[in-house]
Formats: C-alpha cells, structure tokens, sequence
C-alpha cells in the first residue's frame, strides 16, 4: 500500500492530466457519433449545439428549465427544475472543480492555446491582483444573468413588461463555447450575426466579440475564460458538498511560493492562507499542479472522502522537477 | 347570325355545375393554425408550438383545427366533414394507438388527442362516401411534433424517423426526414423537402401531388417511380432583414389526388373509380439566410481578433523596459 501511495505522489500529475483531458475532449465532442449520452445536466461545458456533443452543459437545462411561469415552476416544472439539480449535483460531487481541470472542453482548448504560445516563445501575461479581484467578480454576474433573464422572458415582475424572447437562451447566445466547439466536428454555422432585431443583432454580434476574446486571451493568459465562467461560479456554490477535496495543513507551509508560480488561474490564497484547510477558491479548477509543486511532506492534499489519493511529498517533488541546481519552477 | 355567347350564362353554368361537385368533396385537412378570432386564447406547447388545450384529466391535449380547401391562409374553418362521421386514428411516437376526439368548441371544430410522450405524433382524419360512381377517399394527416427540451432528448434517433400506418390508412403522405434531422429541426424556405406517397404502403406514381405555401405560392410535381416528389421551399415574401419574423410558423399544405379504375360497392352504393385525396400540413420557418449574415460574422471576428492582438503588442511593447548597460567606475 505504502508503494501505490509513493508511486502516486510521485507520478507527473500534469501528464495524467492531459491524457485525461484529451480522452474526455473525444468523448464529449465526439461521443454522440458512438451514440454515447452521459447525461442531461454534466457540470461542464458540452454544448447542445455541437451535433456530435455525448452530453449537456447543465446551464442550458438550468436556462431552459427556469424559463418558465412562475405557475408552473411552482408546480410540474419546478419537481424538473429540482430534478435538474439533483442530476447535475450527483456529477458535480464526484470530481468537485476537477470538472474545469480535467473534463471542460473549453478548459482543455485554452490549455491547448497555451502549449502552442510557450512553444512559440512568446511571453504569459498576468493580471495584477487588485485587477483580479474585480475581473473574477463578472462571473457571478453571468450567472445572476442567466438565472434570472429567462424568469424575465418567461413572466412580468412588479408588473415590468417581459424580458424579449431574443435573448433566449441568455447565456448560450454569448457563450464561447457555442461557436467554438462545434468547430471541431466541421460544423461553423454558429458564426453569424443576425440582423433580425436590434436584440439579435447585439446578442450575437456579442457573441462573437466573446468569441475572438476568448482566442486571444487564451493565448497570451492561462485559462483567460474562467475567470468568467458562470460554471465555476456556480460550482464554487456546491463545492463544500463533493466528495473530492483539495486541503492544506498550513503549520507544514513555508510559504516558498511554487504552489502559486504553477496556479494557471493565479490564486494567491494557495500560497498565502495557512488558517484555512480547505483552500478550494472559486477560481480554482482542481488540477492539483499546486501539489505537484509542493516540496513539502504532506502540506496539500487531495482526497476523496477524507482518504488521500495525492499528497505532497519533497520525494514527488525531487523525482517530478529534479536536484533543484539543474532545473528550476517556471511559471510560464 | 352567329349565337351570342355571354359571360352570364357561362358563370351561371359553372356555379350550377362546378360548385355541386366541389361542395360535395370538400378538401379537408388539420391545420395548427387557429383562426384569428380565437388566437390569444390557445396556450402554444413545445418547441414546435403546438396548440393544446388542459383537458379535463389535467394532461395537455394536442389540437387541430378542421379546415376546408388548398390554401393555408384563406382555408375555411369548418364545422362539418364530408360524410359527418369521419374515422379517426391517432398514434402516438411509440406507435401506440391513442384515443382521439371530435369537438365543438366555442374555439372551432377540433380533432382532440391527449400528449404524453416526446416525438411525431400521427393523426388521420379519413372519410370514405360515395359520389357520382366515384368512390372518394379522403385522408387528411397531420404528423405533430411534441418537444420540449425541457423533458430531455431521449431516444431522439429512433423517434425521428417516419411511421406509416397501411393497415388503417389506405393512403399516406409521408415526409422524408431531412438529413441529420432531430427534434430541433425545423423546415426553413430553402429547405428540398420530400414526400413519398404509399397507397395501401407501396409507393404510387404517376400522382399528382400539391404543395401550397401560406402566402398562396404553390407547385405540382407527379411523383417518381418511387412515389416521391421533392420540393423546393421558397420564401414567398421577401422583406428587408430587420422585417424578417424569424419566430413566426408559417404553414404549408401538401394534398395528392390520384384516380384509380377499380368497381365496386361501398355501403350499398356502385362505384367505378376511387378517387383518393390526401392533404398533409405542416410549418416552415424564414431560412436563416434571409435575417443573418456569415460575412458579417467573420468580419465580426477577424476585426476583435486583430485589433486585441495589436492592442495587447502595443502594450507590452510600450511596457518593456529597454535594457540599459550601467558602468560603476569603482576606482572613482
């Protein structure tokens, strides 16, 4: 047992990571060509739009199943609203925010754009840390947004005239993932602007305003997207019901900083909190390279029902980045 | 002295024998539309706007208006068949055969049948009465799909394909199913859509088949060797983009008429011909073509992309600090 657990802690987590994240791309891409449906309400991106998607995105089941009368959500639709729920919260308990780090497409595709940038020697960019303390509050209003517009379109509130029906679905319309993953099974259909009213018009034009973002910040910023997504905002909310969990014994830190130097998405509290055990921040997608960059026995942890699966070892450490003379962190 | 022909006669002959025989085989067909008097008070249901009515069990009952001639927009709205007591078939997407209803309605003369499952839903109106020595037939079909994303996409594949029913309809007009079709498509102007006409469930040639859009356009083709006949949608206004009602069904109506020499009796009465009438309603969307432009898209794109990564080269540009050789004179 003692060997399993030295081979694990010692293993090239990252390189897991992609095999797993390249296995997962094929399956929710392609999946549906082998007639594979995972599920009605997956917490991750698989688009609806894409022909071939093996699965949903539970933000559009949630936008759909919300744009309902207030008559009927208290009565049918809301047992299927909450049936949603219970659906996507099964997924989401399993892997907690590991669905951003190991199964998003979208996810997967801004790590894809950072490969090509490194090898093409051109510089990451970062944000400064009061920039991000603002950037990262946009994804909750998304959020807000995509709950409460189709609850708008669908009734009049405080006698307010409904919300148009053109900007339903409200998030789909401005979703990067709506153009961007059909893209992979030929389809390019979702590239347009339609002029048919000046809603429309703005909705999709937005869109793809969204979209060029999304390549360009992608490539020159480590998972540019997320800091927006209204998936991990909402994750965020559930994340203190799954069952795998990322934790830190802060007495064990030294404060060396490799744990943030490798964070893609710059979470500065992985570094600097040593109160807190659960250091699961919103903007974190679980891919444990934190772990991997701890030279400390034991400081971070991941486990799944309070076992350690993964554990941070000085050996892991050595054996993952080598006598630290030869090679050092890089952050780029 | 020549005879004087006049225009009074001749009318006055065409209204004693034209207008008999036309009242006596009226067109029937089952329309979606509602007449517009009633309009507001029909609840639409699904995606592909069906109108239904909460029956007495508390179930959502699909509808479908009687109605009377070829065109979709000046058809009348009847409230007798031919013979007054024409049979009715309803099935259901599982083929199952399901109660359906005749009823005088303060909303019109309607063929009732209760929803309960996702996909095509087959309802036949036939009338068999005897006219002239001519046995008439007279089917009138309509195939309504019931989706809401809200209830999922189970089984979409097997669901999407058309059913024919030869053993109770002697005469069926069946869409084939677009390439890639599923519960979300929807036939669009522009659209190649084909009918395969079965009579007793082999195909029939030589017939002569209608189709009428609801503006008035029509066309009629005789079907193939394989009983098919394909038309091309067209859009049958033509309006600036942002006067496209993108949202809007309009309707479309296909009948087939096909006279076959064969005697017999039917109820006591002596035929030499059967004449088999057909009609099959469906909807039609503006294409997409019509209010949204790819162009425009691309343009869209390539602009935010260009212009993000001259911005974002520009600034780092500017915020590079240029590298400046410093010499300390230590002997000064």
């Amino acid at each position: 047992m003692k060997k399993l657990s030295t081979f694990v802690n010692n293993a090239n987590i990252s390189r897991f990571r992609f095999y797993i994240q390249l296995l997962s791309f094929i399956v929710l891409i392609y999946g549906g060509y082998a007639y594979i449906s995972i599920g009605q309400n997956l917490p991750t991106f698989a688009c609806p739009y894409n022909h071939a998607t093996a699965g949903n995105c539970f933000l559009i089941s949630l936008q759909h199943q919300l744009h309902n009368s207030w008559q009927n959500l208290l009565g049918f639709r809301g047992i299927a609203l909450l049936s949603a729920i219970i659906s996507f919260l099964l997924f989401f308990i399993l892997l907690n925010k590991a669905w951003c780090g190991y199964i998003c497409p979208l996810g997967t595709i801004q790590d894809w754009l950072t490969s090509l940038r490194k090898r093409l020697g051109i510089r990451f960019a970062r944000y400064e840390e009061s920039t991000f303390r603002k950037l990262k509050k946009v994804k909750y209003v998304v959020l807000v947004w995509l709950i409460v517009a189709p609850l708008f379109i669908a009734n009049s509130v405080f006698g307010l005239p409904r919300l148009s029906h053109d900007f339903f679905p409200p998030f789909c319309t401005i979703c990067p993932a709506r153009p961007v993953l059909p893209l992979f099974t030929g389809d390019t259909s979702q590239y347009f602007i339609d002029f048919s009213s000046p809603i429309t018009l703005t909705m999709t034009a937005l869109g793809l305003v969204i979209v060029a973002l999304f390549l360009v910040g992608s490539f020159v910023k480590k998972r540019f997207f997320c800091l927006f997504c209204p998936m991990s905002a909402l994750h965020y909310l559930f994340s203190r019901l799954a069952i795998l969990r990322l934790t830190k014994e802060g007495e064990k830190c030294t404060k060396c900083g490799n744990c943030f130097r490798v964070c893609d998405v710059n979470i500065v509290e992985i570094a600097d909190d040593v109160t807190h055990r659960n250091i699961v921040q919103d903007d974190c997608m679980m891919c444990f390279k934190c772990v991997e960059a701890c030279p400390e026995d034991g400081c971070l942890k991941v486990s799944v029902l309070g076992l350690p699966i993964f554990v941070s070892s000085e050996e892991g450490f050595f054996h993952r980045y080598g006598p630290l003379e030869n090679k050092e962190i890089k952050d780029a | 002295m020549k005879p004087k022909i006049e225009i009074g006669t001749i009318l006055t002959l065409a209204i004693f024998l034209i207008i008999p025989s036309v009242k006596a085989t009226e067109l029937i067909w089952l329309s979606n539309m509602p007449p517009k008097a009633v309009k507001k008070e029909i609840r639409f249901y699904g995606m592909h706007r069906l109108p239904a009515l909460r029956g007495k069990d508390h179930r959502i009952h699909i509808i479908q208006w009687i109605r009377s001639g070829r065109s979709p927009e000046f058809s009348e709205y009847v409230q007798r068949t031919n013979t007054g007591h024409p049979e009715l078939f309803v099935f259901s997407p599982s083929e199952e055969p399901i109660h359906a209803q005749l009823l005088h309605t303060k909303l019109g003369y309607l063929l009732s049948f209760p929803d309960g499952e996702e996909g095509f839903y087959n309802a036949y109106l036939v009338e068999k009465f005897v006219h002239r020595d001519t046995l008439t037939v007279l089917v009138a079909k309509a195939e309504r799909l019931s989706h809401s994303c809200r209830n999922g996409h189970k089984g979409v594949l097997k669901k999407v394909p058309p059913k024919i029913h030869p053993q109770v309809v002697p005469l069926e007009i069946v869409r084939k199913r677009l390439p890639g079709e599923n519960f979300h498509t929807i036939i669009t102007a522009g659209d190649r859509v084909t009918f395969q006409i079965l009579l007793h469930g082999v195909p029939l040639s030589g017939a002569s088949v209608r189709l009428c859009t609801q503006k008035g356009w029509s066309k009629q083709l005789t079907t193939s060797q394989n009983g098919e006949a394909t038309f091309q949608l067209i859009q049958d206004y033509l309006s600036r983009w942002q006067d496209v009602k993108r949202r809007v069904f309009y309707h479309f109506l296909v009948t087939v008429d096909y006279l076959k020499p064969e005697e017999g009796t039917y109820q006591g009465k002596p035929y030499h011909t059967v004449r088999y009438l057909g009609t099959y309603s469906d909807i039609y969307r503006p294409s997409q073509l019509m209010y949204s432009s790819y162009v425009w898209g691309l343009f869209v794109i390539l602009s935010v992309i260009l212009i993000a990564s001259l911005a974002i080269y520009l600034y780092r540009k500017r915020s590079k600090i240029e590298f400046r050789e410093i010499a300390f004179d230590e002997k000064a």
